[in-house]
């Protein structure tokens, strides 16, 4: 395992301890005695010391360096290299609502004073207060604590960030954040720079029974900085569309379902905004998970477009929990649109996954599937919605995605899949499961999808092992 | 039989300078309770104690008179307030009077505590010193420790790089 550049890190020369020997510091001003202390005596006082003056403390001279990298926490780093390690911070410094869980005793965690080999940390788990108007300078000292600290993780793969709002942000009329923090936006390039390959967002815990709402207002200035090269977009935006039109997302929209919600504005599709967006730096992540809507909607949208085209290894997208309803296609549409044009910057995905929405766009999800004809292996639709009848603007889409091996969905959905070739008529139910209407099922979507290994209809799992399927298999159209 | 609270004991430092002192006030020194504990027989010579001056050994017994009759802390009790001293600095009203002293004497105060075993004492010290550090930037520090710089200026600033993410306070 190569040593990172860090002293921490560096095997530090071993010092003696003894009452004998004292620090080797010259005279800098020859008429008054320098300090006469044994290291033992440093120790002690190293010991009362928090890292962030440990660290000045070693940049005084060549001996005191010695000494403080002899020391815990430095020392005591190098225990267990080769072990990866998660570790889980709580970086709170609001008062929490009641969780119903154990609330996290650490309120005030200095997270630089962790007595641990950060070269195996693996995977980091923090929680952090949400920029809200509460300890503002306080939270972003902890963001840009954390980005400094996340830079230096030399094996690091995996982030998970929670932002969770205080109860001090909850009030009547709903949370408020002061927006978007600069410091967020470092701490999440970071995160996608030290080439993590797995990222999650959430709002963190809130107790079943509270219920969110109100306004929810964002100062997009800081996300824009995330990339210098968007700040040309914001002059852009500035200039070309009505100031605070596309930015003020200030909204009297409630947080459904206990996730924060915000409107979409159609005038911010950002498709508008991928000219100049080439020469971005590259991240690793290789899975994407939108397991919230805070990250399909402006300005946070902003990000997660930014994330994709900037990752080449994205081949993972997960898109959950997606509010938005029938009456919101447009939004879908949106979200579909910029989805695709960010991806097919790389056009590498091989796994996509749509799960728990209430609502699907069945042609336009089938659409944005076929996109990816050339690469796609690993399909899941898992929303358990009665797929649409095809408007009728739009022409059919008949998936062929030959590399297909996993498929997993429902059995509505399943339906649409094989619109056409598996019978209706057999019962007086149409649509209905049944043993009939199942084998048809199976047997097209084999036809269908010639390298599939694994299928999953709600839950049922078929995995090929009858290979005379294929050859009883007829292909007939109703 | 325990010898009475009252008995005096004579003490000398490298100085010459010789005290006279309460037996159970010396006695917050582990090093000097032990010597008394392993003598048996009443002496009268004075303990010799050669590695601390007059003026430091009246600061300390200044510091011991006054914390005099206080539980000495037990090793168990040693344990936890360890965990619980840590990286707290803070330092009651009097022993930060009695503290505030020039460098030279504060360092000296440190050693002879050390030395004599003044758990307590050397706490204030090492407290106080650690106050002083704290904040500082290297360059402030060497100030006023009197330390020369003997990094060169390509050591300085690669140290400076790698410890950045942590200086931000």
């Amino acid at each position: 395992m190569q040593i990172p550049r860090f002293p921490s890190l560096r095997k530090p020369q071993p010092v003696p301890i003894s009452l004998t020997v004292t620090p080797d510091c010259q005279l800098h001003d020859p008429e008054k005695r320098s300090i006469d202390v044994p290291n033992e005596l440093w120790f002690k006082i190293f010991d009362l010391l928090d890292i962030v003056d440990l660290n000045l403390l070693g940049r005084v001279s060549r001996q005191l360096n010695s000494l403080v990298t002899s020391t815990p926490p430095y020392s005591t780093r190098f225990e267990n290299i080769s072990e990866s390690i998660d570790i889980t911070l709580y970086c709170l410094k609001g008062l929490r609502p009641y969780y119903g869980t154990p609330i996290p005793t650490v309120d005030d965690i200095d997270i630089l004073s962790l007595m641990l080999n950060i070269g195996s940390v693996n995977h980091l788990t923090c929680t952090l207060d949400c920029p809200t108007t509460t300890a503002i300078s306080t939270i972003s000292l902890d963001y840009r604590r954390l980005t400094r600290f996340i830079q230096r993780l030399p094996n690091l793969r995996r982030i998970t960030l929670k932002l969770e709002p205080s109860n001090g942000d909850i009030r009547p009329s709903g949370i408020t954040w002061v927006g978007w923090e600069d410091s967020l936006s470092s701490l999440l390039n970071a995160c996608i720079e030290r080439g993590c390959t797995s990222f999650e967002l959430s709002e963190g815990n809130y107790p079943q029974n509270l219920y969110l709402w109100g306004s929810t207002s964002f100062n997009p200035i800081g996300l824009l900085r995330l990339v210098p090269s968007m700040r040309k977009r914001l002059v852009y935006w500035h200039g070309a569309t009505r100031w605070g039109v596309g930015w003020d997302v200030t909204m009297d929209t409630p947080l459904r379902n206990h996730k924060l919600f915000l409107p979409y504005r159609p005038s911010l599709m950002l498709n508008d905004v991928s000219d100049g967006h080439r020469q971005f730096i590259q991240s690793s992540l290789t899975t994407l998970d939108i397991g919230t809507p805070l990250l399909v909607h402006p300005p946070f949208s902003n990000w997660t477009y930014h994330v994709i085209v900037t990752t080449p290894s994205l081949t993972t997208l997960a898109i959950r929990n997606i509010p938005f309803g029938e009456k919101r296609d447009l939004f879908w549409r949106a979200l579909l649109s910029w989805l695709l044009e960010a991806l097919k910057f790389h056009n590498v995905l091989k796994s996509l996954t749509i799960e728990n929405c209430p609502y699907l766009p069945t042609e336009r999800i089938l659409l944005f599937a076929q996109q990816f004809k050339d690469t796609l292996t690993d399909l899941k639709l898992l929303c358990n919605v009665t797929p649409l009848p095809k408007p009728a603007h739009l022409r059919e889409v008949e998936l062929d995605l030959p590399n297909l091996e996993s498929l997993s969905t429902s059995w509505p959905m399943a339906m649409r899949l094989a619109d056409g070739y598996v019978s209706l008529a057999q019962t007086n139910s149409p649509g209905a499961r049944t043993s009939a209407r199942e084998r048809e099922m199976l047997e097209y979507l084999k036809y269908k999808f010639p390298a599939l290994e694994s299928l999953t209809i709600d839950d049922q799992v078929y995995h090929e092992t009858d290979g005379k399927r294929l050859s009883i298999f007829r292909l007939k159209k109703y | 039989m325990a010898a009475p609270a009252t008995q005096q004991i004579k003490i000398r430092c490298n100085d010459e300078k010789e005290f006279t002192v309460d037996r159970d006030v010396l006695e917050r020194s582990v090093l000097i309770k032990n010597m008394l504990e392993d003598v048996t027989e009443q002496q009268d010579a004075p303990i010799p104690l050669p590695n601390v001056s007059g003026p430091v050994m009246a600061k300390v017994l200044e510091y011991c008179t006054h914390h005099r009759g206080e539980p000495l802390p037990s090793a168990d009790t040693e344990q936890s307030q360890d965990e619980t001293r840590k990286r707290t600095t803070d330092i009651s009203e009097w022993d930060q009077k009695f503290i505030t002293v020039d460098q030279e004497m504060l360092f000296e105060i440190i050693l002879a505590a050390n030395y004599l075993d003044i758990k307590s004492l050397l706490d204030v010290g090492c407290k106080t010193v650690a106050n002083m550090i704290k904040g500082k930037t290297p360059e402030e520090i060497r100030k006023l420790f009197n330390i020369v710089n003997d990094f060169t200026p390509e050591e300085e600033a690669q140290i400076k790089k790698e410890n950045e993410w942590a200086e931000d306070r």
